[in-house]
């Protein structure tokens, strides 16, 4: 176990003795170490890229829809899992994840990860409930406050779950670059194990505070939003890359941005959302990639600026 | 900004559609009935007939905001639920007004206002071969009465045939919800649902206007 109380230097140690990777049981390919990250409160290391499920996974109940998300949850666990990121604001989301995981058989290489969003107390207690019952499982790997929706309350509740065994990690989000101030004060006095909020190569305001805050708390930072729902990838449209990138194995702009957030140090996990398979492996293929350096990044920023 | 209010694509939400549609068959090819007898009861214009054709589009509205909003829609957006109890609630003021009104409002107009009415709803019954001329599958489209914007333009439709001036406290709920579908359909770039949902908002604003200036 870590101590609670690791300092950021330690926790950058620790990530940077974790760039050296591990292997994952359940990859599938042979011989690929993909990059994981420790969650500092613990020690335990996860994939640097997960998934989100906003808009994606809320298929409704269209049966075509759902069992091609299903396709590309087994691809996702095929490929070794990590971080599913969902909430009860996600319309079908969950529904749908729970559908694809009965059908499948498994969720083996799953970290799953679920939100309260409500202002009621009570109602906070049911979507815990709730959450179990439509992913099909459990217990929880992690369960945040969505949106910093009444806080105070729903940390106490989850933080009750936590050490009734239900959750395992617990945490707060915030999303659109929002809400910083706040989210800050309550990294500095609240015991929580992860954090997050969006960042990515235009939005990167989380790089002077946010990632320095989690790190000196020892908190983990789940980064959501790293394609700003898409419209950095729209942006890029018909535009080459840079030729330079090819030397870090980067083959379109959706890499270059993936590779962007992830080779911070700071960033324990990315959940992009995807509802395509080819676009999934895209992104995972990042987790087995030759990370830039901070020179590096700079030029990333200066090239996708001229685009 | 919008963005962060539709938690869904654009594919989901046609789809939706698709999937409505087969779950509540019959009724959808039934509304297309309902439409050619409000087309009828407003091209024959009568004291009765206005009321009847004022209920059952309250009836509309409420199965609008019953079926459509909060046994589908809630599906993709949690929000839903209280866009459906807006549409219940409209349905209640039109059955209201429609009703405490009867004696006085109707005044049969063979002008241009009613005449505007009758195309507006004929329009609307006809909805899914404007939709096919606008090449978006049947399937993808509203359809009469039982989906939101055919619903809010064929109240509009009914209300300038039977109304010199249609009531302002009626249009407030299909006008914020035209300028909702605009924002909704743009945003998910559904061209033919946003020209429609620009003619709902259009003809709303207008009878809002209209309302508001004309004379008795």
């Amino acid at each position: 176990m870590f101590d609670k109380s690791m300092n950021r230097r330690s926790a950058l140690g620790l990530l940077a003795a974790s760039a050296t990777s591990m292997t994952l049981p359940n990859l599938g390919r042979a011989s690929i170490t993909p990059l994981m990250r420790p969650i500092p409160k613990s020690g335990e290391m996860i994939p640097t890229v997960g998934m989100g499920t906003w808009i994606t996974f809320n298929v409704g109940p269209n049966p075509a829809l759902r069992d091609q998300r299903t396709e590309v949850l087994a691809k996702f666990l095929d490929m070794g899992g990590g971080m599913i990121d969902s909430s009860p604001m996600y319309g079908s989301a969950e529904d749908v994840l729970g559908y694809g995981f009965e059908k499948l058989g498994t969720t083996k290489g799953l970290f799953s990860a679920t939100k309260v969003w409500t202002p009621s107390d009570a109602e906070g207690v049911e979507q815990v409930a709730d959450s179990m019952r439509l992913w099909g499982i459990n217990k929880f790997d992690l369960f945040q406050v969505h949106n910093l929706v009444n806080w105070e309350n729903h940390l106490a509740m989850l933080r009750e779950r936590k050490q009734q065994g239900d959750i395992r990690y617990i945490g707060i989000t915030t999303s659109h670059g929002g809400r910083h101030d706040e989210m800050l004060k309550i990294m500095k006095s609240e015991d929580i194990d992860f954090v997050q909020f969006t960042y990515n190569i235009t939005d990167r305001e989380a790089e002077s505070r946010l990632l320095p805050a989690a790190a000196d708390a020892g908190i983990a930072s789940i980064i959501n939003r790293p394609y700003r729902r898409g419209g950095l990838i729209s942006a890029t449209a018909g535009k080459p890359l840079p030729s330079w990138v090819s030397d870090i194995g980067i083959t379109s702009w959706a890499q270059y941005l993936l590779t962007f957030v992830i080779s911070h140090p700071g960033v324990t996990c990315a959940i992009p959302a995807t509802s395509k398979v080819d676009h999934l492996i895209e992104n995972m293929d990042r987790m087995t990639a030759t990370l830039p350096d901070q020179k590096t990044r700079q030029l990333m920023i200066e090239d996708f600026e001229r685009i | 900004m919008i963005d962060r209010l539709i938690p869904y694509s654009a594919e989901v939400y046609q789809g939706l559609f698709t999937f409505y549609y087969q779950t509540i068959s019959p009724v959808h090819i039934a509304a297309l009935g309902i439409g050619l007898f409000l087309v009828a009861l407003s091209a024959r214009y009568s004291k009765r007939g206005g009321l009847v054709g004022q209920m059952v589009i309250a009836g509309l509205w409420v199965w609008n905001g019953v079926v459509f909003h909060n046994q589908f829609l809630i599906d993709l957006n949690w929000a839903a639920q209280y866009f459906g109890y807006a549409f219940i609630a409209q349905g209640a003021l039109i059955a209201a007004y429609a009703f405490v009104q009867r004696d006085t409002v109707y005044k049969p107009d063979p002008g241009i206002r009613a005449a505007s009415g009758v195309l507006i709803i004929l329009a609307m019954t006809f909805s899914p071969t404007v939709a096919a001329v606008l090449e978006t599958p049947i399937s993808h489209s509203q359809l009469f009465g039982v989906t939101p914007l055919t619903i809010v333009l064929a109240s509009v439709g009914t209300w300038l045939v039977a109304y010199q001036r249609p009531p302002l406290t009626l249009m407030i709920i299909p006008t914020l919800w035209a300028g909702w579908e605009v924002l909704t359909t743009q945003n998910l770039g559904l061209w033919s649902d946003c020209a429609f949902a620009g003619i709902a908002l259009a003809s709303a604003a207008g009878v809002l206007i209209y309302s508001r200036t004309a004379k008795d």
